[in-house]
């Protein structure tokens, strides 16, 4: 820590310009072409409460939030409470003198710098710019060349205007001034090296990445109720939908949401829909009905601490056997999970071609923090991927087609059956969730359901070719120690192996993408030979330890944490080491 | 087109069904209006008028129990050019799927919803439904409900329903009559239809009906556009009426919005237009 890899954080009071701060701070670096990892901490509760956001950068790439604050900026007492167990023996801390005197026991080495912020931006006219004034103070202590937050204000508020962008900037110089004027950090003071950097970066959260990727796979129609975190996606695609031939509808309940995706689903439009934990629980019977009548549907879930209402803001991953196995029956579905914003852009895109081919529901996990959290991402690196409706019934198919009714369900070697979709002249059937025959047709004959079920299980079969190597290791092909996750565990893990790494160990991290149909084959060959296969997740129940257990053999250990937040990497690294000295 | 085009198969319901009659009003309506069987969506959920949707030759949608009006808005939402019928139960649309249907009235895509009224579960064997007399006897009240029945009229009309009607299942003529203005009509058209159960529900019977039904247009005071008529009609628990209480014609359809909708149908547009997409423009706004 420390150098070349930094962490900053801004705590207060919702409502105190935490999240704007911080956003700039963020997009400053990254402009400027420094990888940023953004954590934000906020409260189940509309105004008020505590709040914060830590900015950690560097020149290299930053995968998480870090164990440890090196600069603190706290607008309350609260905000220091909140954040000593993460203060170290170097970390600096600027606090508002002028709205509270600090309180802090154990003061180590700490540099603490009372700065009157209250009082500085009152003097220029604008109480409220106390946070622009903040940023000020931050850059001039650790010597950050002071253009790199002008051009990032320039950037960010630009839009709003000149007044706007000169009222920041003044607030900003009014605290870099501050600290000349007034602060000794000639000595001590443990500031971040600025090395080189490439190019210019974005900020980007999953919540921005998956709406984008959504437009981009051709959804047009999108329903929802909002729950959090689930609801910013919806927000972010509402003021663009139109613009893109499409529509967002706010529904009355998850149930309805689902029902009416599958209702645009049905007339061959792509569609989705965005929840959380309890909506997609409510959501359950509805993917069943997709899953027997084909019909293609997306659903995001962004996972967050359980079960039932739980900790709505918190961060957890314990909706994985949920989403694969939810439902009653033996219905199927195909389950993605995203770990970074850049694949949740891909992720969404294939979640819609899988959906359209395989004539299933997707589900698509996401998480809290993975949604929320804003990171540098370099936009030229974000693929759109081709788009592929797989077998839509083509006007000559239809034309040859005799008979009244049109064999939608038609039993076919990979299981996927030529699709049709109303206004197409030839092409009648029912959907319907009794079990039925290839046009439709409900029967309980038990040859018909023997033979229908099959197909529908071949579908999958052919789904899992696709996806099954679409999985990523990372780093030794051959390691001894084998870190497995999805979503957010990417992050800490990452940072984990890179550690091990430079102990001499040979590690890898498989981050699973690509969950259900579950990639029996790819898991046991990137388990071969490994000595410790170690499960990294965000539950209490082991679930993906339990989930891999079904189809692979070996030895494996779980690392998990459900106290609502992620894992973090020195902490993750000591479990690691833990399981390892076993 | 004639009425037999749009049958597919005959439906197991039991010999007499009211549901018989309203299968056949509704394939009459198709015939009448020239309707291409492709362009027709008739969406189902569950109990014995979940049939509806494979008793006609069209495509069709039979979903879960309950939930057939948001698959059927979600539906016209995308593809405007459809002719989308929702057809389900008093259980289905005034029991589990309440909340929908009030939500489907205030939402007012351009559906049609058919609820089909028999006040009793069929096919599961005769449970009280919402719509039951308070002393109704079924297996499950066996003293009767004893709690009020829904109103859907009354609720339709009070969550600012702009098609409020009601038929009856053994009036065939009159069903088309309004049917016929009901998919004609730009927004969401409900039609209450009462249909004997010739099974479980032996007091509202064929006979009883037509010696109870008034139907609204021969009244004298008959006015389908004063809301206080159709309030004062559907809020008359001593009688039975027939015939639409109100009709609102200056509403506009949802699917006419043009602060959220596109301008053309959903379904119909490519699904990328351009491949060369500026994601930073984009991303940074």
């Amino acid at each position: 820590m420390g150098n070349n890899d930094y962490n900053w954080k801004i705590g207060g009071q919702a409502g105190e310009g935490i999240d704007t701060s911080g956003d700039l701070m963020a997009s400053s670096l990254a402009l400027h072409g420094f990888n940023v990892f953004t954590h934000r901490e906020f409260p189940s509760r509309i105004r008020g409460g505590y709040t914060s956001y830590e900015v950690r950068f560097g020149s290299e790439t930053i995968y998480c939030k870090h164990d440890y604050v090196d600069f603190v900026v706290a607008f309350d007492q609260e905000s220091i409470d909140n954040t000593l167990s993460e203060l170290k023996d170097n970390s600096i801390i600027v606090y508002n003198s002028s709205s509270f005197e600090l309180s802090i026991k154990d003061k180590k080495n700490m540099k603490i710098f009372p700065v009157p912020l209250s009082d500085i931006a009152s003097k220029i006219g604008n109480p409220i710019m106390k946070n622009m004034v903040s940023l000020g103070v931050t850059i001039a202590i650790l010597e950050v060349p002071e253009e790199i937050l002008i051009n990032g204000v320039k950037e960010r508020f630009g839009k709003k205007g000149e007044a706007v962008v000169s009222s920041n900037i003044q607030a900003i110089k009014e605290g870099i001034k501050y600290v000349k004027e007034n602060l000794d950090t000639k000595s001590g003071i443990n500031k971040p090296t600025l090395g080189s950097t490439k190019g210019k970066l974005s900020i980007v959260a999953a919540a921005d990445a998956v709406g984008l990727g959504a437009l981009v796979a051709g959804c047009k129609f999108y329903a929802g109720y909002p729950i959090t975190p689930a609801t910013e996606i919806m927000e972010w695609l509402v003021p663009r939908m139109k613009s893109w031939g499409g529509t967002v509808v706010q529904a009355e309940d998850e149930l309805a949401a689902i029902n009416m995706v599958l209702g645009s689903c049905f007339t061959g439009a792509r569609a989705m829909t965005a929840t959380s934990g309890p909506g997609l629980d409510l959501m359950t019977e509805t993917i069943g009905l997709a899953s027997i009548t084909e019909t293609p549907a997306v659903i995001i879930d962004v996972q967050r601490a359980g079960p039932s209402t739980g900790m709505p803001t918190k961060h957890e991953d314990s909706d994985l056997w949920q989403a694969i196995f939810s439902s009653h029956g033996d219905g199927n579905r195909i389950v993605l999970a995203a770990s970074t914003p850049e694949n949740s852009f891909i992720r969404i895109q294939e979640a819609f071609n899988y959906a359209d081919k395989y004539q299933t529901p997707v589900v698509l996990l996401l998480d809290q923090d993975l949604l929320t959290s804003k990171r540098s991402v370099d936009i030229s690196q974000m693929k759109i991927i081709p788009i592929d409706r797989g077998k839509m019934a083509s006007e000559e198919i239809l034309s040859k087609n005799t008979s009244m009714l049109f064999k939608r369900y038609g039993f076919t070697e990979d299981g996927i059956s030529i699709r049709t979709v109303p206004s197409q002249k030839n092409g009648l059937f029912l959907a319907t969730g009794d079990e039925h025959n290839e046009e439709g047709s409900i029967t309980e004959k038990p040859e018909v359901r023997v033979k229908m079920m099959d197909k529908r299980k071949r579908k999958y079969l052919t789904a899992k070719k696709e996806m099954e190597y679409k999985n990523t290791k990372y780093g030794d092909k051959d390691s001894e120690i084998t870190l497995i996750g999805f979503c957010s565990a990417i992050g800490p893990s990452m940072e984990v192996m890179e550690m091990l790494k430079k102990k001499g160990h040979k590690v890898s991290y498989v981050d699973l993408s690509h969950i259900w149909p579950f990639p029996d084959n790819f898991i046991n060959e990137s388990l071969k030979g490994s000595k410790y296969n170690i499960v990294i997740e965000n539950n209490q129940f082991e679930q993906l330890k339990h989930l891999i257990k079904m189809y692979y053999q070996g030895s494996l250990e779980s690392v998990t944490k459900y106290d609502g937040t992620p894992f973090k990497p020195l902490e993750l690294y000591t479990k690691v080491n833990e399981v390892i000295r076993k | 087109m004639k009425a037999n085009d749009y049958t597919k198969t005959k439906p197991v319901w039991c010999p007499g069904c009211g549901y018989f009659g309203i299968l056949r009003a509704l394939h009459q309506t198709f015939a009448d209006l020239n309707l291409k069987q492709e362009d027709i969506l008739i969406v189902s959920g569950i109990g014995c008028s979940g049939k509806f949707s494979s008793a006609t030759m069209s495509y069709g949608f039979h979903g879960v129990h309950g939930r057939l009006l948001p698959v059927a808005i979600g539906a016209k939402l995308s593809n405007s050019d459809l002719t989308v019928v929702g057809i389900g139960g008093d259980g289905d649309g005034f029991s589990i799927g309440l909340s929908h249907f009030i939500h489907a009235v205030r939402r007012n895509v351009r559906v049609v919803y058919i609820s089909t009224d028999n006040h009793v579960y069929g096919l599961t064997k005769g449970q009280t439904s919402p719509t039951s007399d308070p002393s109704f006897k079924t297996k499950t009240t066996p003293y009767g409900p004893e709690i009020e029945p829904v109103h859907p009229l009354l609720l339709s009309l009070s969550s600012g329903g702009t098609f409020v009607s009601q038929a009856f299942a053994g009036d065939i003529k009159e069903m088309v009559d309004i049917f016929k203005q009901a998919l004609n009509y730009d927004g969401f058209a409900h039609v209450n239809v009462l249909s004997p159960c010739v099974t479980y529900n032996h007091v509202n019977t064929y006979d009883w009906y037509r010696q109870n039904i008034i139907k609204l247009n021969t009244l004298p005071d008959y006015d389908p556009h004063n809301i206080q008529f159709a309030l004062s009609k559907a809020a008359d628990f001593d009688h039975v009426y027939t015939g639409i209480f109100y009709i609102d014609e200056n509403k506009k359809s949802y699917n006419n919005n043009k602060n959220y909708m596109p301008d053309k149908p959903i379904a119909k547009q490519p699904l990328r237009k351009d491949e060369n997409i500026d994601l930073y423009s984009i991303l940074s706004t």
